[in-house]
């Protein structure tokens, strides 16, 4: 099972990769929103954990463009976002997304997650 | 005067900017405590807590020295001399990850006189933003009177929270300029001193 992860703070991508490399997943890695629409081009993955707020494309442009890509308008799209706000939640369902995390989670909620969709 | 729709826009700017830090920061703890928990960890990791820690400390001053700033509360401002280059060490020290890219500083002996208290919250958060945005190299300079912070690829992008940071200098005599390429610290001639 392949997941692309992408947040531009190495720190949180290398503890979360940890996790999902725990539970079995394998992991690509990209630090921003543009890297990670090429990266989901090239590799196809299971699904695609997208922080919202990253440079060269946020998260929600990224989820749109991929969803956008017939070949890869039926992964399943995770938003990992710092907003809160409904109004931000709405902003990542227009955008496309299959599921929206709230900063802080637990690893464990999202591999939950990831599992529930693939 | 201020309009109550700009404070609320200004506010919002505000809460933006930190809430995705201190959010970011605390959910890299978080996930990192499970590791630990579960024997999952070296060094490297114990020091990422460690290092987010230290940055979640400096947006909760930042956001306090912002927040008060935008709503116009009074504030008693107690100038300082700071030795730059041991600000930086101490940012670097506590805030980087040797995995990521290098700060390289050459500013030994530059000393200001500044707020202490926002500037040293600033000064680091704009340091941080220089490191994300490095791919190999933060380097900080000085030239004259100016300090620059230069990442090696430029900025990722301009934050809306730069402008706030600029006007909150500003109170104590010290513009600060920003573009893609490099943020810069201008300060009053006798406010700066390199030995």
């Amino acid at each position: 099972m392949r997941v692309l992860i992408a947040d531009d703070e190495l720190r949180l991508r290398k503890v979360v990769s940890l996790h999902l490399k725990k539970s079995g997943f394998d992991v690509y890695e990209a630090g921003n929103g543009q890297q990670a629409v090429d990266m989901a081009k090239e590799l196809v993955p299971d699904i695609i954990v997208l922080d919202v707020m990253m440079p060269e494309k946020t998260g929600l442009e990224a989820c749109a463009e991929i969803k956008g890509i017939k070949e890869l308008a039926s992964i399943p799209v995770v938003l990992l976002t710092a907003m809160a706000e409904s109004d931000d939640i709405k902003k990542g369902r227009e955008a496309g997304a299959d599921e929206y995390l709230t900063k802080p989670f637990s690893p464990k909620e999202l591999i939950d997650i990831i599992k529930s969709r693939t | 005067m201020t309009s109550s729709s700009d404070i609320e826009r200004r506010l919002d700017v505000t809460y933006r900017y930190f809430s995705h830090h201190i959010r970011t920061c605390t959910s890299v703890v978080v996930a990192m405590l499970d590791a630990v928990a579960e024997g999952l960890t070296d060094k490297s990791m114990t020091d990422m807590i460690m290092e987010s820690g230290y940055l979640l400390d400096i947006y909760d001053r930042g956001m306090s020295v912002c927040f008060n700033h935008v709503l116009g509360k009074p504030h008693g401002i107690e100038i300082e001399e700071m030795d730059i280059s041991h600000l930086i060490e101490l940012y670097v020290k506590n805030a980087v990850s040797e995995e990521g890219a290098a700060v390289t500083s050459h500013l030994k002996g530059v000393k200001v006189l500044c707020d202490a208290y926002s500037f040293k919250s600033l000064f680091q958060i704009l340091l941080q933003e220089g490191l994300s945005s490095s791919k190999d190299e933060l380097k900080i300079t000085h030239d004259s009177n100016k300090i620059y912070i230069l990442p090696d690829k430029g900025y990722n992008e301009i934050q809306p929270i730069f402008a706030i940071f600029a006007e909150i200098f500003e109170r104590t005599g010290i513009v600060m300029s920003y573009d893609k390429t490099s943020i810069i610290l201008r300060f009053q001639d006798e406010s700066i001193n390199c030995r």
